[in-house]
């Protein structure tokens, strides 16, 4: 019995714990001192979110939204809190990288210098936009920043600016002219160009915290970040977690649920960031060959790919497209992502990858690549 | 284990005993056990602390003053919404009022979320997912069932 005090196994070391207690109690105030202990440390337990067999959820406000992480029953409390703690300090190092809006952050010293030397993440960001930037031929560019600033989608006032000033500020957009020697990790910006990597951060970030998560040994996750979901693996009974996309017309209601599993989820509308001025609606997705709200015909675009950055960008990127350039995107890259339209008309079209995970009380229209 | 002549019930662990019950009694309504309000309650914090919990059934108007700022939340009908704000952007006040868990409104300039949360349904039962799995709980078939959708994990937006 001494021995096995002395051993830390934690599930035997409270048995022989409590065994020890009950045989102490020699008189009745103590029974129920004990019991009154037991009743209060229940109590804490159930107000506490994650106890054995539920849920455990963080709620953090971060680049610019508000995030929920919620990983699923199953996981040690220990062990989630763990990896919790470990997902929020990661979501705040980025937020610091990468956020306009904190003086002392990366993106905020390459846009005063004109450039420098780009950290880990921050390369990878760039070169990823890059990327998307070459194969939706500009309709996803980071060097968007100073036309979302005039409109005041980055910080500041909304208001519409004027055709000069607007014109003035499109011929900077242009993540081609950007010198980026990839041996050294130099990036040069021209006179007066600025990066936001604020398109695809929030990909970044899901895709980064699933790495963190499975490094802990979380088996089921659902990760908010603001509406770009990012997913763990499945539900712990085995079955796919059901993601409604959000009726751009009434956000009350959806227009139809994804059942998925790891991978990454983003929609990009333009319903739910905007401004209204002289009777018209201006909306956050900046076209940046126009400088003006994105306006082809799309009401949002539900991009499902495993990869949170790509997933994030492709989502902005086929949303100024507009359908027909969004659809022939699609059947070039089908093996890499799929995702659901809708119209301004209130047509939903979804890509063939998609048709057994889809469900709709609405009619669809199913695209397949041939 | 009591020796001979020892009493087992002495008037000094009927005081103690009472004042145990009292003060269990105390925290049990302090924390709200086990008499807590059951079914949907309004929950609103701001940066991530309780600022109060309403139910939603009672119709009634919050104001939510951090500060030298604020945002008016009405509860009527069993639906939330918020009606003013001094935030710079208003998304709180465009945003569509919420009537079932798993909802909600964010207003990020003043970091305030009001949320629809079914207390009954966070703890006990076999058959919840989780708290934020909102189609187990509430009414069957009532909550988390956007368009004739259930058993929503999440949103897309």
């Amino acid at each position: 019995m001494g021995v096995e005090c002395l051993n830390p196994g934690e599930g035997k070391a409270q048995k022989v714990k409590n065994k020890m207690i009950t045989t102490r109690i020699t008189n009745i105030s103590h029974a129920f001192l004990w019991i009154f202990c037991c009743l209060f440390s229940m109590t804490g337990c159930s107000l506490e979110k994650g106890a054995a067999g539920e849920n455990y959820t963080r709620e953090v406000f971060a680049m610019d939204t508000y995030m929920t992480l919620t990983l699923y029953e199953g996981e040690a409390v220990s062990d989630a809190t763990a990896a919790l703690d470990a997902a929020v300090n990661e979501i705040e190092r980025l937020d610091r990288l990468l956020s306009t809006g904190k003086d002392d952050s990366e993106v905020v010293a390459l846009n005063r210098n004109g450039g420098g030397i780009l950290s880990e993440d921050t390369r990878e960001l760039w070169e990823s936009s890059l990327e998307i930037y070459r194969e939706t031929e500009g309709a996803f560019d980071v060097t968007i920043y100073p036309v979302m600033r005039a409109w005041g989608f980055a910080g500041g006032e909304f208001r519409v600016p004027e055709e000069g000033e607007l014109q003035e500020l499109t011929v900077r957009v242009n993540s081609s002219l950007v010198q980026w020697k990839a041996s050294s990790g130099k990036l040069t910006l021209p006179g007066q160009t600025e990066l936001d990597f604020g398109g695809i951060a929030k990909g970044y970030t899901g895709r980064k915290l699933a790495e963190i998560l499975s490094s802990h040994g979380v088996k089921s996750a659902l990760l908010d970040l603001g509406g770009n979901i990012q997913l763990v693996g499945c539900k712990p009974d085995g079955s796919k977690f059901k993601i409604a996309i959000r009726d751009p017309e009434n956000s009350a209601d959806a227009v139809g649920v994804l059942a998925l599993e790891d991978t990454a989820v983003v929609t990009s509308g333009g319903y739910e960031r905007y401004f209204e001025e002289g009777g018209l609606t201006y909306h956050h997705i900046i076209d940046p060959s126009t400088g003006c709200p994105a306006d082809r015909g799309l009401s949002s675009v539900t991009v499902v790919c495993r990869d949170g950055t790509l997933a994030d960008g492709y989502s902005t990127a086929l949303f100024i497209m507009g359908t027909e350039k969004a659809i022939s995107f699609w059947k070039e890259h089908e093996q890499i992502f799929d995702a659901v339209f809708v119209t301004e008309e209130g047509q939903i079209i979804v890509t063939s990858g998609l048709e057994k995970c889809f469900t709709s009380d609405r009619s669809y229209r199913i695209v397949r690549a041939e | 284990m009591n020796q001979a002549g020892e009493k087992l019930f002495t008037r000094k662990d009927a005081g103690l005993l009472a004042a145990v019950l009292l003060v269990a009694g105390a925290a049990a309504l302090f924390l709200g056990l086990p008499g807590r309000a059951q079914g949907e309650l309004v929950r609103i914090t701001v940066d991530g602390r309780l600022y109060g919990e309403y139910e939603l059934a009672r119709d009634r108007n919050i104001r939510v003053e951090e500060g030298t700022h604020y945002n008016e939340v009405v509860i009527r009908d069993k639906k939330v919404y918020v009606t003013e704000a001094d935030c710079p952007d208003r998304y709180c006040v465009k945003h569509h009022e919420i009537t079932k868990s798993m909802e909600t409104i964010v207003c990020l300039p003043h970091r305030m979320v009001v949320e629809i949360v079914n207390v009954g349904a966070t703890k006990w039962s076999a058959e919840t997912d989780g708290i934020w799995e909102s189609g187990s709980h509430g009414k069957p078939g009532d909550a988390g069932k956007p368009g004739g959708f259930e058993n929503i994990d999440g949103y897309t937006e």
